[in-house]
This record gives structure tokens, C-alpha cells and sequence, in this order.
């Protein structure tokens, strides 16, 4: 009973957390990191639930749904990496063959994207 | 057979994405096939629910709650339907836009997957399910929303695929909260079992919340304007029409199926005004925008909104023949803007393919150059305003009386403020069509780009608006009460 | 005949507006200036589109009626009385405009476009007449309004764009008070298809809006900003159906949805009928120093649609002249329909049609006399016999000075023809073209049924009403014609006085001063707001190295949106806290006594609070 609390309590605490790093702070992977730390809460949260009294078998549906939702967030990290290196290999690009500051790209996500007009080949 | 057809609309379009990442030198020809098919059982899935009553399955030969429940009703139905035939609208679409570029190999798996992520949650009949199909779905959409590799579209769509995991995130806590409260996972079980406790409604909350964050709704909408606007035009089409009314169908259903014993008036009128407020900021950004598809994408921000004034309507409104006609009328009106943004898009993707920009002020030439184009938008447009005999006409009609009713007289003055900007901003585009440039001999230019467009804007006019009552006799109602 | 014919009436130009949209016009430089006619067959569907129309009103009996319950939320057609008057002239003046349209236009720049959009207004238009619902009526009302705005514009140039955008915002805000006055309608009478008796109950606001909404169609002062500006921006065939029947369709919508004859209306049918006073009356003196003729004719419209607005008001005023009144006041529209579009058409003639041979000008000239005469009301013609009509309306009215202020209104118009025939014979520009037999064909006709009007349906006593304030009026002519015939300066410093659109050349002034106005008074406030901004955009710029042109910029932070974000949450939280699950919204399913039965029961959920 309360081992599961505990460890349900600990989980939310976890998001929590996560989310203040992921407002808070702003280099991309940082920002990952903190959604991988929310997931992380959340299923700490669902690993409690399914802890059913001592000598009482667990209940297996949380644990397939925490392995369920690891592949989800791998895939969904390795996804945002992608993204986030396309997005250096483009500021390194352009800061060789301009030479205009890339403080703006390395701040990545305030980046103002109407600023320019896209053109279709 | 009837059961096992809830699955063809998912496990087709993933069979196509397999194939067509298998073998991406006939990509679009399997495309097409594949989006053809995905159409039609979507249509046949329809056609049953229309028939006869709901329907349910589970996957995977293991029992609730183990086991993958999938369910088809009147809601689901109406949405699967809009995807089928706006999603086949998108990939014919595709097949021209993207001839000759080698965009289309990575569009058709992950439009594809995307398409089954959209069936998924449409059809999923428990929570933790339509937690994978999102964010299958806010994936594929964010990596499709990339596919131009330009700057702005790749930080866009990194804000959005952002966005999306801590909607989903919030999402999951909810769906953990509610696996601790009630032990069950399926919807139809647990709208039997929910009561009115602390923790059904902060699950509530962190669901509502999560994906509102997914639905653009104001002033969550930041990432949407960028993330749609900088996209190619059948992306966006999908991303504007499909994919945010996947997470507004999810609040849709969780309030008024799963939770209605639990919301209140007070919280359905913060989204009401949160709605409020997108209908008023979307249309004036969208008047400001000084280019097309960023004025398109500032419109669905608009037309979040009204989708979520019907909350504290449905809210207030007692159970009887008026709520059903306002809950039928919400599901018309997504469904309206579901084609007309979509046509409208795939139109606006061919102006800009066209002039090689798409800045309104600049676009005379070219509106007039492509006279079906220029009727798509306008068409589209006229729905968009909410004019007769567009869905949304009717749609509009059904929740003003809906606001008398149940006394609500304020919202009025947001429809109306909203669809005078969002005609402004309409007759904006289309003043451009009216010059004294030459009209070329024929009326459509490029058949393959143009039809659908055109097409998807003419059923959100005429289709959805003249015949109205199928939504109706789909949500298993009466039929309007004039 | 089929009652289908109602249905038919409006959906077949509907239909042919999409094939006439797929014309393609020739555009003029690849053949080096010479337009030929254009090829195929399409360009003669705008006169085919008024045709089911004309049928249906020759054919069906009064009362046929067609219910169409799939069509939107369930709508139905009939041909009442009023709809039956207002069927007749509308597809007839459509017809003559779609004849004049057709051969014009043919082989033109946008023909397509011109034709498709005639088409749809058409359709509108026909649509809102045979509808008795609302839903038809405002969605017939609205396409007419909004396809119109094409027919306005078409021309392309900017004096064309600004009148469209003119037109565009009044009828958008007519269209949208309109919206909300049927939707309180129907709220509050509980159908949609209200009768007067139902109508009796309605408040103050729907009325209110009612008016507000199809008085801008009407052009009921100040609401008629648009009317003189669209006339001379749109083609021919444009204006005459824009000035014959689209304008009368203001009063076919308060004929059906105002307690007409239910019900004494002091308040608003005073109201209606003083605002009709006023436009009749403002139009006159403005219209009179004019000098493009359609302009002229736009205020000649403006005047007699406060004639129309005048009587209709007197008739809501004192019900008992309802009977009357209404049949009265569908006749005038008509009539006035009639003539206004043929001298519209009229314009177009004197101005298009070739010089040679020598009679066709003079026997244009003399139809335009004829039909001014007709407007201003002369003896023998239908003018004449449609205020005839009128008499029992303006002589049974509360205010006794009524009949003699229209006496004056008269000699008013009747001086505003003159100086219209004065202006179209000796100052019109003419650029004649080919083509345009056919369409001086069916203006003949149309100037035969005005001819024959007044035979046709008038009393012998009705043929020569008001016959002392025509000729009056046509004695001031006569000597202010003399006057300036001996010296042609002598009206110069009035003529061109006001221009077209009055009001609106005072709006630029007010607006500036308002502008101003409010400059000055929110200096203070405004400096620091500006103050603020720019220190934020500069602190944001310091930061971010980019400009603030985009006003989102702020919400794409993450701090920013991540806290609206938690403090929706809050919100959210609070009020599902706050309020006890009383008022519970019951959808689905009622509350199954069941206790949840579940696998893992660690955690209790805590009782809801109660507040």
C-alpha cells in the first residue's frame, strides 16, 4: 500500500519535474531529455498500479502498456534527433557559406518561420 | 464479416506503407491503390454503422482488457467516413504534386501510416490504444510536415512533434490516473463506471488538456500556424482537415461519452471560451496573414474554435431532440471543415506551384490563370465563411438557436464577429481573381491536382449542406428539430 | 404542371451555371483587338437559365406547393400571391438581362466568369422568391448577395474593386443581421416557416435586425452607401437586374417575416415608415447632380424603394390596410422592377448600339422616354396605375401629410427623369459594338410590356393619377431645360456637386478626425503602450537576433505557452472542483450502480469533494 504510493507519488513527482525542465530550458536535448523523464514518471506510475499486495501476482496489463509505451517514446526521440540534426546540419550550412550569426539556430525552437517565403522547386 | 471489416481501415493503409517503403519505385501506384482501398472500407464501415447499430471487435484472440478492442458508431463512423474520402482526395492529389520529386518516396509510407494512426483513433475502443494511435499519428505528421527539409519547416515541425509528446505525456497520466481509479482501460466500460471523484476529474483535465495541446485549440495554437503553413499542400491538407480532429474527436468523446457525469458547466464554458478566443484571434490573424497557406492555417485555428463553442452548449442543453441536433451539428461542422480545408489547401499548394509564392497581394495573375482552382477556393471559402448551402451553414444555424435556448446569447456575438472576419478574410483572396488578365481557353488546367481539389471543396458546399440529414440518421438521431 | 417546376425554377440556372463557368472567352490581343464571338454554344445559357422560372409562373395554379423535406433541415416552395408578382417580373427581367448578357458578353476577356456568376445570382434570387422557409430565403438571400458582388466587380477596375468592397461590406453586414434575425425567428415562433399570426409574438430584437439586415438591400438611408456606387461599376445587364429585382427582394423579406397585417406595429412600422420618408426624399436632390446616368438611376431607385419602405411601414402601422397595401405594394415593386431595368438596359443601348441606320438611336431615345415617363408616374402608363394602388394606403395612414408629401416626392422624380433623359441624350459617350440586335429585340419587348401594363391591369380611373404633379414637374423641366440650353454654365457649379456614394465622402473626413480624436485623447496611454512594446521588441531582438514582426513570436516560447498550458489546467481543475457533479451533463449513460470492480486496488479514489 504504501510502497505503491510512494512510488506512485515518486512518478508524478518525476513529471513534474520533467515538465518544468521541458518549459524551462531550451537546448533541444534537454528539452528530450525532460520528455523522456515525463514518460518516465508516467510509468512509474502504472508500474504501482499494477503491484497487487505482496504474494499476489502483479497485474500484467500496466506492464504491457510501460513496454508499449518505451517503443513509443524510443521512436518518438529518435524521430526529434533527426529532426534536430537536419536542423544543425542546415545552421552549419549556412554559417559556412554566409556568415551570419547562428544564435538564432541554435535556439532551434523560436526560430520565427514566417520570416521567409518558401518556394517550391 | 461486418466485425472483421473494423479493421480494413487500419490494416490497409499500414499494408500500403509497408509495401510502399518495400518497394518505392511503384511508391505511388501502390499509394493510390492502397488509399483507394483504405476509401472504400472506410465507405463499406460506414455504409454498416448507418445500417444497423455499433460495432465492436478484439484483436489479437486475448479478451478485454488485454486484447485490442476496436468499435465503429455514429461519432467514429461520421470522422472515418470525412478521412476516407478527404484522405483519397489528398493522395490523388499527391500522385501529381509530387511526379517527378523524389518527396513522394518518403511521403506515401508516412502518409500512410498517418492515414492508419487517423483510422486508429477514430476506431480505438479503449484509451491506451488511442494513446499509441496518437502518437503513431503526431509522428508521422510531424515527419511529413519536415518532408520539405527547408529551415522553417524542420524547426516548425520540431516544435510540433514537441508539442505533441507533452500532450501525449499529459494524455498517458490521465490514462494511468483513470487505469488506478477503475482498473479497466475500455470506453464502454468505464462510461458505465466513472463517477464523479478527485481523480476521474483530474484525469479528466490531464487528458482535456493534453489534447487540446494536439488540437491547436487557442492559445495552444502557436505551433500550428508554422508547422501547417510551411508543409507541401497535400501535408497540409491532411495535417488541417485530418489530424487536429483526431485529438478534437478524442475530447468530443471523452466529454460527452466517457466523463459526462463528471464535467461541468463552468469547465465547458473555459473551452468554450478558450474556443471563443480562437474563432476571434484565428480570424484576424488569418485577415493580417500576408500569405495563403499561413492565412489557411490561421483559419483552422478559427474553426478549432467553433467546434469547441459547441461544449458549453451541449453542456447546458438537457437530453432530448435539441441536444442531439447540436451534438449532430458539431460533428457536421468538423466534417464540413474537414473537406473545405482540405480543398482549399491542396488549392492554395497549386497557386503556389503556380506563381512560385503564395503572397496574397500578388497573386492576380495567377488566380486568374487557373479558373478551377480559383472556383475551389472560393467554394471552399464559402464554407469556411459558413454561407449557404455549405454544412457549416447549417451547422452555424443549430448552435446560434442552440445559444438562444439555453441563454448563452454572448457566443452569438463571437459567430458573428467570427464569420464577418472570416468573410473578409475570404473576399480577400478571391478580390484577386477579379482582373483584367487574360482567362485561359479551358477551365481546368492540371485534371490530376485540380479534381480533387475541386471536388472535395464542392462536397463541403453542396454535399454536406444539401444533405444534411445522413449525419443525422448516422448519429442515430431524429432528424433536425426545425 | 409539376410543382417540380418550383424546384426547377432555381436549381436549373444553378446547374448551368457550371458549364457557362467552363467558357472560355477570347482574349482580344492574340487577335489583334478584334473580338469575334465566341464559339460553341455555351455563351447563350444566361438566357436559358430565367426560362424554367417564366413556365413555372405561367403555368402553376396560386398555391401550388412543393415540400422538399431532404433539402437542408426540410424546406418548401410555393407560389403564394406576392411570390407569383415577384416570380413574374424577376424571371422576366432576368430573361431580358440574360438576353443582353448573352450576346455582349459573347467571345469576351472572363465571359465564363461573367456568366457563371450571373448564373448563381440569378438562382439566388429565384431561389428566395419560390422558398417560403427561411432556410431558403436566407440562402437564396445570400448567394444572390455574394455572387453579386462578381457582377460588381467584374470589370476590374479599381473604381469597379472599390464599390465591390463597398457592396461587399454592407451586405455582409446585412447578411449577417439578417442571419441572426431568422435564427431568432425561428427561436422564438418554434418554426421555420412562420405565418404573421406566428410572427406576432416576436420581440423587438429580431425585428430590429430584420430591417437592419434587408435594409441594406433595400437601400434604406444610410444603408444605401452601396447602391450608387455598384450601378455604373457593373456591366448593363448587371445593373438593371441589380437595380429591378435584387433591391426588391428587401421587401418580399419583410412581407414574410414581419407580422405584416398580424398586428399593430406603432413602434417599428413608424420607424420603417419615417426612414422610408427620409431615403425618399435625401436620393432626390442628390440624384439630381448627377451626370452619369446610371448614377441617376441608382438614386431614382434609392427614392422609390423609400416610397416602397414608406408604404410598407403606414401598412405595419395600421394593420387593417394589410390586404391592400400588400398587393399594392407587390405591384409597385413590380412595375418599378420593370421600367428600372428596361432604362438600365436602356443605357446600355443608347450607349452600345451602333449609329447606323439612323432610326435605331432616336427609337432608343424615345423608349427611354417612354419608360422615364412610366417611373415618374405619368398618365397612361404604368407609373401611373401602381400609385393608383398606392392612394388607399397613403390616404388610410395615421399621418395625414403623407399623401402630400408623396405629391412632392413626384414632381421630384419627375424632374430627376428629366434631367436623366437630358443627360443620356446629349452627354453619352457612345462605343458602339455588334451584337446587340437581340437584345434591343427583347428590350422592345419589355418596353411593350410596360407600354401595355397599365391597359392590361389598371382601371380607366387609374390611368391618369397624379397627373397634376407630372406635369408640374414636367413645366420645371421644361424651363430649367430652356435655362441651360441658352446658357450651358449656368448649372455647372451644381452639377457634380455630391458625388455618387454622398455619405461616404464624408466617412474619409470623420474617419480621419475620429482618428484623430482618439490620437489625442490616448496619447498618454498609447506612448507607454509604445513605450513598452518597443523596449520588449528590442530586449526580444537583443535575445533572439530577429525582428518582431510576427506577433506570435512570444506565445512560441516555450515558458510562455508551457504556462498558459498549466494555467488552462488550473482552470480546468477548478472548475471541475468548484462545481459539485449536480448539474452533470447525463449523454450516454446513466450511472450504474455497480462498484467498480478492479484488479488492483491500492489506491482508493478519494470521495468527490462537496462543495
Amino acid at each position: 500500500m504504501t510502497a505503491a504510493f510512494l512510488y506512485g507519488g515518486a512518478g508524478i513527482l518525476l513529471f513534474a519535474l520533467g515538465l518544468w525542465s521541458l518549459l524551462v530550458h531550451e537546448p533541444l536535448l534537454r528539452k528530450l531529455i525532460a520528455l523522456n523523464i515525463m514518460g518516465a514518471g508516467v510509468f512509474h506510475v502504472f508500474i504501482a498500479v499494477a503491484h497487487r499486495g505482496d504474494g499476489t501476482p502483479p497485474d500484467p496489463v500496466p506492464h504491457a502498456l510501460v513496454l508499449t509505451g518505451i517503443v513509443v517514446a524510443v521512436s518518438a526521440t529518435a524521430l526529434a534527433l533527426a529532426l534536430h540534426n537536419r536542423l544543425e546540419q542546415d545552421a552549419s550550412d549556412s554559417a559556412q557559406s554566409t556568415s551570419t550569426s547562428t544564435a538564432g539556430l541554435l535556439s532551434g525552437l523560436s526560430i520565427s518561420p514566417q520570416s521567409d517565403i518558401i518556394r517550391h522547386e | 464479416m461486418t466485425t472483421d471489416s473494423l479493421i480494413l481501415p487500419i490494416a490497409l493503409p499500414l499494408l500500403g506503407a509497408l509495401l510502399t517503403t518495400a518497394l518505392p519505385r511503384i511508391a505511388p501506384l501502390l499509394g493510390v491503390i492502397a488509399a483507394t482501398l483504405t476509401a472504400l472500407s472506410g465507405l463499406w464501415l460506414t455504409g454498416q454503422v448507418w445500417g444497423g447499430d455499433a460495432l465492436n471487435i478484439v484483436l489479437g484472440g486475448w479478451g478485454l482488457p488485454l486484447g485490442i478492442g476496436v468499435a465503429a458508431d455514429g461519432l467514429s463512423a461520421s470522422l472515418l467516413a470525412m478521412s476516407s474520402l478527404v484522405g483519397l482526395g489528398i493522395s490523388v492529389y499527391a500522385v501529381g504534386y509530387f511526379a517527378g520529386s523524389d518527396r513522394g518516396l518518403h511521403f506515401w509510407p508516412l502518409w500512410l501510416l498517418l492515414w492508419t494512426a487517423l483510422n486508429g483513433v477514430f476506431l480505438a475502443a479503449d484509451l491506451f490504444n488511442l494513446y499509441v494511435m496518437l502518437e503513431l499519428l503526431g509522428l508521422s505528421a510531424a515527419a511529413l510536415g519536415a518532408l520539405t527539409g527547408s529551415r522553417e519547416a524542420v524547426a516548425a515541425n520540431l516544435r510540433y512533434l514537441l508539442v505533441g509528446l507533452l500532450g501525449s505525456m499529459s494524455y498517458l497520466l490521465g490514462v494511468a490516473l483513470i487505469y488506478t481509479a477503475y482498473g479497466t482501460l475500455d470506453i464502454s466500460l468505464l462510461s458505465e463506471r466513472i463517477e464523479p471523484s478527485a481523480l476521474a476529474a483530474t484525469s479528466v483535465v490531464l487528458m482535456t488538456a493534453g489534447l487540446a495541446l494536439k488540437a491547436a485549440l487557442f492559445p495552444l495554437h502557436f505551433w500550428l500556424p508554422p508547422a501547417h503553413a510551411n508543409a507541401p499542400a497535400p501535408v497540409s491538407a491532411a495535417l488541417s482537415a485530418l489530424v487536429v480532429k483526431a485529438a478534437f474527436y478524442l475530447i468530443l468523446r471523452l466529454w460527452t461519452d466517457l466523463f459526462a457525469n463528471i464535467t461541468t458547466t463552468g469547465a465547458a464554458f473555459i473551452l468554450g471560451a478558450l474556443g471563443a478566443g480562437a474563432i476571434l484571434w484565428g480570424s484576424w490573424r488569418a485577415l493580417r496573414a500576408e500569405r495563403l497557406k499561413l492565412l489557411a492555417a490561421y483559419s483552422t485555428v478559427a474553426q478549432i474554435g467553433y467546434l469547441f463553442l459547441f461544449f458549453p452548449l451541449l453542456q447546458a442543453m438537457p437530453p432530448g431532440p435539441a441536444r442531439d441536433d447540436l451534438f449532430a451539428a458539431c460533428v457536421l461542422m468538423a466534417v464540413t471543415h474537414g473537406f473545405a480545408k482540405a480543398g482549399f489547401f491542396l488549392a492554395a499548394g497549386l497557386v503556389q506551384k503556380n506563381a512560385g509564392h503564395d503572397r496574397i497581394d500578388e497573386l492576380g495573375g495567377a488566380a486568374q490563370s487557373m479558373p478551377a482552382t480559383t472556383f475551389s477556393i472560393a467554394l471552399a471559402g464559402s464554407a469556411l465563411i459558413g454561407l449557404p448551402p455549405s454544412g457549416s451553414f447549417i451547422a452555424k444555424w443549430v448552435m446560434m438557436r442552440g445559444a438562444f435556448e439555453t441563454g448563452q446569447w454572448w457566443w452569438l456575438i463571437v459567430i458573428v464577429t467570427g464569420t464577418l472576419l472570416a468573410a473578409a478574410y475570404i473576399f480577400r483572396v478571391l478580390s484577386r481573381a477579379f482582373g483584367q488578365e487574360p482567362t485561359p481557353r479551358c477551365f481546368v488546367t492540371d485534371a490530376r491536382a485540380e479534381i480533387p481539389a475541386l471536388l472535395l471543396a464542392l462536397s463541403s458546399v453542396a454535399l454536406l449542406g444539401l444533405a444534411a440529414g445522413p449525419i443525422w440518421s448516422l448519429l442515430g438521431f431524429e432528424g433536425v428539430q426545425t | 404542371m409539376t410543382p417540380w417546376l418550383l424546384l426547377l425554377a432555381w436549381v436549373w440556372p444553378l446547374l448551368l451555371a457550371w458549364p457557362a463557368a467552363f467558357q472560355a472567352g477570347r482574349w482580344p490581343s492574340a487577335l489583334r483587338g478584334n473580338r469575334v464571338p465566341g464559339a460553341g454554344w455555351r455563351w447563350i445559357l444566361p438566357m436559358l437559365g430565367p426560362l424554367p422560372a417564366l413556365v413555372a409562373v405561367l403555368t402553376l395554379s396560386l398555391g401550388t406547393r412543393l415540400e422538399l423535406p431532404w433539402l437542408f433541415l426540410g424546406t418548401s416552395l410555393e407560389l403564394d400571391a406576392t411570390a407569383q408578382v415577384y416570380l413574374l417580373f424577376t424571371a422576366i427581367l432576368w430573361l431580358a438581362a440574360g438576353i443582353y448578357a448573352a450576346f455582349t458578353f459573347r467571345g469576351t476577356p472572363n465571359v465564363g466568369r461573367f456568366h457563371a456568376v450571373f448564373l448563381l445570382t440569378m438562382a439566388g434570387n429565384l431561389w428566395l422568391i419560390v422558398g417560403q422557409d427561411l432556410f431558403s430565403f436566407y440562402a437564396g438571400f445570400a448567394i444572390m448577395g455574394l455572387a453579386a458582388y462578381g457582377l460588381v466587380v467584374h470589370d476590374g477596375s479599381p473604381l469597379a474593386l472599390r464599390a465591390g468592397k463597398v457592396y461587399l461590406v454592407m451586405a455582409l453586414l446585412g447578411e449577417v443581421s439578417l442571419f441572426a434575425a431568422l435564427v431568432m425567428i425561428a427561436q422564438q415562433t418554434g418554426t421555420t416557416e412562420p405565418s404573421a399570426e406566428d410572427l406576432a409574438q416576436l420581440t423587438g430584437l429580431p425585428i430590429a435586425l430584420a430591417l437592419v439586415g434587408l435594409g441594406v438591400k433595400a437601400g434604406l438611408v444610410p444603408l444605401h452607401l452601396w447602391l450608387p456606387l455598384a450601378h455604373p461599376a457593373a456591366p448593363v445587364p448587371a445593373s438593371a437586374v441589380l437595380s429591378g429585382a435584387m433591391i426588391k427582394v428587401a421587401i418580399l423579406g419583410w412581407l414574410r417575416f414581419l407580422p405584416v397585417g398580424a398586428i399593430a406595429l406603432p413602434d417599428w412600422g413608424g420607424l420603417l415608415a419615417a426612414g422610408g420618408v427620409l431615403t425618399l426624399f435625401y436620393a432626390l436632390p442628390i440624384g439630381l447632380v448627377q451626370s452619369d446616368p446610371k448614377v441617376i438611376l441608382a438614386y431614382s431607385s434609392v427614392s422609390k424603394m423609400g416610397l416602397l419602405m414608406l408604404c410598407l411601414g403606414l401598412v405595419l402601422m395600421e394593420p387593417g390596410l394589410a390586404p391592400v397595401g400588400i398587393a399594392a405594394i407587390s405591384l409597385y415593386a413590380a412595375q418599378h422592377g420593370l421600367a428600372k431595368g428596361g432604362l438600365f438596359l436602356g443605357v446600355g443601348l443608347r450607349k452600345q448600339a451602333p449609329g447606323q441606320p439612323g432610326f435605331i438611336q432616336p427609337l432608343v431615345l424615345g423608349g427611354l422616354m417612354i419608360l422615364a415617363l412610366a417611373l415618374a408616374g405619368a398618365p397612361f402608363t404604368s407609373g401611373a396605375v401602381a400609385k393608383y394602388q398606392l392612394k388607399p394606403v397613403l390616404a388610410g395612414a395615421e399621418w395625414p401629410w403623407v399623401a402630400a408629401a408623396v405629391s412632392v416626392a413626384t414632381l421630384g422624380t419627375t424632374l430627376l427623369m428629366a434631367r436623366f433623359i437630358w443627360v443620356v441624350s446629349l452627354r453619352t459617350k457612345r462605343h458602339p459594338q455588334p451584337g446587340l440586335l437581340w437584345p434591343g429585340i427583347a428590350w422592345s419587348l419589355l418596353l411593350a410590356l410596360v407600354i401595355l401594363f397599365p391597359f392590361a391591369l389598371g382601371k380607366p380611373a387609374s390611368w391618369l393619377s397624379d397627373w397634376l404633379s407630372i406635369s408640374l414637374g414636367i413645366g420645371f423641366a421644361g424651363l430649367i431645360a430652356i435655362g441651360a440650353w441658352r446658357n450651358p454654365a449656368w448649372l455647372s457649379p451644381v452639377v457634380g456637386l455630391i458625388p455618387a456614394g454622398d455619405l461616404l465622402v464624408l466617412a474619409r473626413p470623420i474617419g480621419r478626425l475620429a482618428i484623430g480624436l482618439w490620437q489625442r485623447l490616448w496619447r498618454p496611454i498609447n506612448a507607454l503602450q509604445n513605450r513598452m512594446s518597443q523596449s520588449a521588441s528590442s530586449r526580444f531582438e537583443r535575445v533572439f537576433k530577429q525582428s518582431d514582426a510576427d506577433q506570435e513570436d512570444a506565445l512560441r516560447r516555450w515558458p510562455i505557452a508551457g504556462g498558459l498550458w498549466i494555467g488552462i489546467i488550473a482552470m480546468l481543475l477548478l472548475a471541475l472542483f468548484a462545481q459539485s457533479s449536480g448539474s452533470s451533463l447525463s449523454a450516454a449513460s446513466t450511472e450504474s450502480d455497480d462498484q467498480p470492480s478492479r484488479p488492483g486496488l491500492e489506491f482508493q479514489s478519494p470521495p468527490a469533494p462537496s462543495l
